[in-house]
């Protein structure tokens, strides 16, 4: 490109907020995560694997989910890892240096890659998001049915049955060589067919040395919210770590075999 | 750009493309990317 058309372009996309420009020491530019996610959008749409988008299905703690259009609607997930803490960074040394540069792109497409490969792992032996694509820092998924667990008000009769569901999906995707390491009532969804569990960017192989401690937290995770939303329902104490023993033996049956008393 | 990304995408043209994934290729080695350097990694 000729430097007039670059000045031209970089005012277009310097507008439409997909770059940012610095002008102490010397003038540059860098993408802000909108401009990348215009890049991983063209990418997909390059490849037919999106036609359109739609509207916003959730913001999580690190990540913007889009529906979009594809052969049928699907959940795109733009993974923010590393973006506001790059803010902050930046903003104490005040663009003095390049050094020691790690930019939040490589942290957001590692989390991304990292998210797809677990998925495609797990699919369909667990109750995950089916995986279909994967562009940057961009995952194109199944969107599933149903609400968050920590929304859903389940029917006294239920209660225990979901729990089981939920703890058995953490068994299988043990048994297929993952712990999720982020179990909660914000990454389950439930609906009339059944219990989904998304968000896997962060899981840990059962080979990983603390892979054991992890799962006792997330089974913690899980019957401790059970036990706090549903106290009539669910057992008042249980046997968290002889839980997770028996889950990581692929011997778990019922929540309730664990009450202590 | 919750909201608007749909209408972004259909305003841009090939070369801001360019423009835009020239910058990625620059952000591998600097944070920031020199005006200076655009045209060569803009293409
Ligand atoms: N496949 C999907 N189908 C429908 N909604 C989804 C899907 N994946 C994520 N979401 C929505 O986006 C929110 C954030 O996604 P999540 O994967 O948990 O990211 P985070 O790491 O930011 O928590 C979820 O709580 C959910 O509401
Ligand atoms: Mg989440």
């Amino acid at each position: 490109m000729t430097a007039e058309e670059v000045d031209y372009r970089i005012d277009r996309c310097a507008d439409r907020e997909l770059i940012e420009r610095k002008t102490i020491q010397y003038e540059g530019y860098r993408l802000t995560f909108e401009g990348y996610d215009c890049l991983a959008l063209r990418a997909f749409s390059e490849r037919g694997t999106i036609e359109g988008m739609g509207a916003p299905l959730g913001v999580g703690k690190e990540s913007d989910v889009y529906e979009v259009q594809s052969y049928e609607p699907m959940a795109l997930k733009f993974h923010r890892e590393g973006y506001t803490e790059f803010r902050k960074v930046d903003k104490e040394r005040e663009y003095t240096a390049d050094r020691n540069h790690v930019s939040w792109f490589y942290t957001a497409r590692k989390a991304a890659e990292r998210e797809h490969e677990v998925l495609e792992e797990l699919y369909p032996d667990v109750s995950v998001p089916r995986p279909v694509d994967q562009n940057r820092h961009a995952i194109l998924m199944e969107k599933f049915d149903g609400v968050e667990l920590e929304r859903a008000s389940l029917p006294s009769e239920q209660v225990v049955g979901v729990c089981d569901l939920v703890l058995r999906e953490v068994g299988d995707a043990y048994d297929a060589g993952y712990v999720h390491a982020d179990m909660s009532q914000h990454n389950v969804a439930v609906a009339e067919g059944g219990v989904t569990v998304f968000d896997w960017p962060q899981a840990v192989a059962t080979d990983h040395e603390n892979a054991d401690e992890f799962l006792e937290r997330d089974v913690e995770n899980v019957v401790s919210f059970f036990q706090r939303k549903y106290p009539r329902e669910m057992p008042d104490d249980v046997d968290y770590r002889g839980l997770a023993e028996a889950i990581a033996e692929g011997e778990f049956g019922s929540v309730t075999t664990y009450a202590t008393r | 750009m919750v909201g608007n990304v749909a209408s972004v995408m259909a305003e841009l043209e090939p070369e801001d493309f360019y423009l835009l994934s020239g910058l990625e290729q620059g952000m591998r080695f600097s944070e920031w990317v020199q005006r200076e350097k655009l045209p060569e990694y803009a293409t």
